[in-house]
């Protein structure tokens, strides 16, 4: 699809942006998926400025994945309690949320979009990073602290290529990026800043139903190599544990291949593809649980073990 | 004649180290199959097998503290072979 001229979107005045988005969208070319977003929200044009800076800016006209509309909502209680609605390809999936959270929902929006569309993927629900063209899955079990470590890592050396899906291609297992803003929530906020004092973060997003929200911007490096795929080396299931230092246990592959199954937005559906692929997919990993209270440790010992798969190949 | 178990068609069998993945073709649906229970679908894989084949199979595999439950191992196996339709006798 054809860029402008190589410029980016956090090049663009913000008055542009919100002008491209009441007109023909701003597209946000993700790497594994192409999402169009339209709106009239005033306060969204800045945010995306913020969020998506370091993505390029692309044609609106074009083949997208989706088009995902954020429109302020009419009638009579917006005098009162102003509300903005998320329509994907003129379909609402969402009740409305407050005018004032606009990020959260065009986000999760998106997601929603890709969970019950990228069906030509096996998606899996995990963070995934990178460095020197080997992966590290992360997947996400709740309280993990996924979404933190997946941060923690991308801003200090590894790339990251997605917080939320990790995009499995089903003829070799190798991982796509699909490149967003990495929701934080509460704590991981203020850890997340402290970690990494030169990452953008936006805006707090209080009394969502995941609590206080904030998003960390991709940076440059991530953004221009979103097209760049990587193979599989560890699959690593983090737990954030405030009263151990550190432990990491091996995690037998057939458990780790079930444990990402059961987690999986569509493998059931993709039958024998999905089967496949994870199975290649897990064939080529070594799997481990990691549970942990440093990120300094945690990140040491990633590298410590990707550096080992490294020499193992 | 001694009846014989034979594997579902187009079953897919992965090992993963010293277990195995396993997919139904029919249902769709995945399991994790542990060592005892991947080497006896593998061997019933590679043609129909009789109890004794497999018995024979697993007295090579387990250990010595097994051995005297063997027909125990055997009957559980092929039992849950069999409800999950990987296998069935003929």
């Amino acid at each position: 699809m054809k860029s402008d001229h190589g410029r980016r979107i956090g090049e663009l005045d913000e008055s542009l942006i919100r002008r491209s988005l009441l007109d023909r969208g701003l597209v946000l070319d993700c790497g594994a998926a192409r999402v169009r977003v339209r709106s009239d929200v005033p306060l969204l044009g800045g945010l995306l400025h913020t969020l998506y800076s370091a993505f390029p800016l692309e044609d609106p006209d074009g083949v997208f994945d989706a088009t995902v509309w954020l429109r302020t909502r009419k009638g009579v209680r917006r005098f009162f309690r102003p509300q903005v609605e998320l329509l994907i390809d003129g379909e609402r999936p969402f009740e409305p949320f407050p005018l004032d959270t606009p990020v959260p929902l065009l986000e999760w929006g998106i997601n929603y979009t890709i969970a019950t569309r990228l069906n030509n993927f096996l998606l899996l629900h995990a963070g995934v990073i990178e460095r020197g063209g080997r992966a590290i899955v992360l997947p996400a079990l709740p309280g993990s602290g996924k979404s933190t470590l997946t941060a923690a890592l991308a801003t200090k050396g590894f790339r990251l290529l997605s917080d939320e899906f990790g995009v499995v291609r089903l003829s070799d297992s190798a991982l796509l990026p699909l490149l967003r803003p990495i929701a934080l929530k509460n704590d991981s906020i203020d850890i997340i800043g402290r970690w990494a004092p030169d990452a953008v973060i936006g805006p707090r997003f209080p009394k969502t139903r995941k609590g206080t929200v904030a998003h960390l911007a991709p940076d440059v490096a991530a953004a221009d190599q979103r097209s760049l795929s990587a193979h599989p080396a560890l699959v690593i299931f983090p737990r954030f544990d405030s009263a151990r230092e550190f432990e990491l246990t091996t995690v037998r592959r057939s458990h780790a291949f079930a444990r990402l199954a059961v987690n999986s937005f569509n493998f059931e559906l993709l039958g024998p593809d999905g089967f496949d692929a994870l199975a290649r997919l897990i064939g080529q990993c070594g799997c481990y649980e990691l549970r942990y209270r440093s990120l300094d440790r945690a990140l040491g010992v990633l590298g410590e073990l990707l550096t080992v798969a490294d020499r193992s190949q | 004649m001694e009846s014989r178990l034979t594997a579902r068609a187009n079953i897919r069998l992965v090992a993963l180290g010293d277990e195995a993945v396993v997919f139904h073709p029919s249902s769709w649906s995945s399991h994790v199959l542990n060592a005892a229970a991947a080497a006896v679908l593998e061997f019933i894989l590679e043609r129909p097998r009789t109890r004794q084949e497999i018995a024979a199979l697993l007295q090579e595999l387990l250990n010595a503290a097994e051995q005297p439950s063997l027909q125990k191992h055997v009957e559980s196996v092929i039992g849950d072979l069999c409800i999950i339709d990987l296998i069935h006798e003929v």
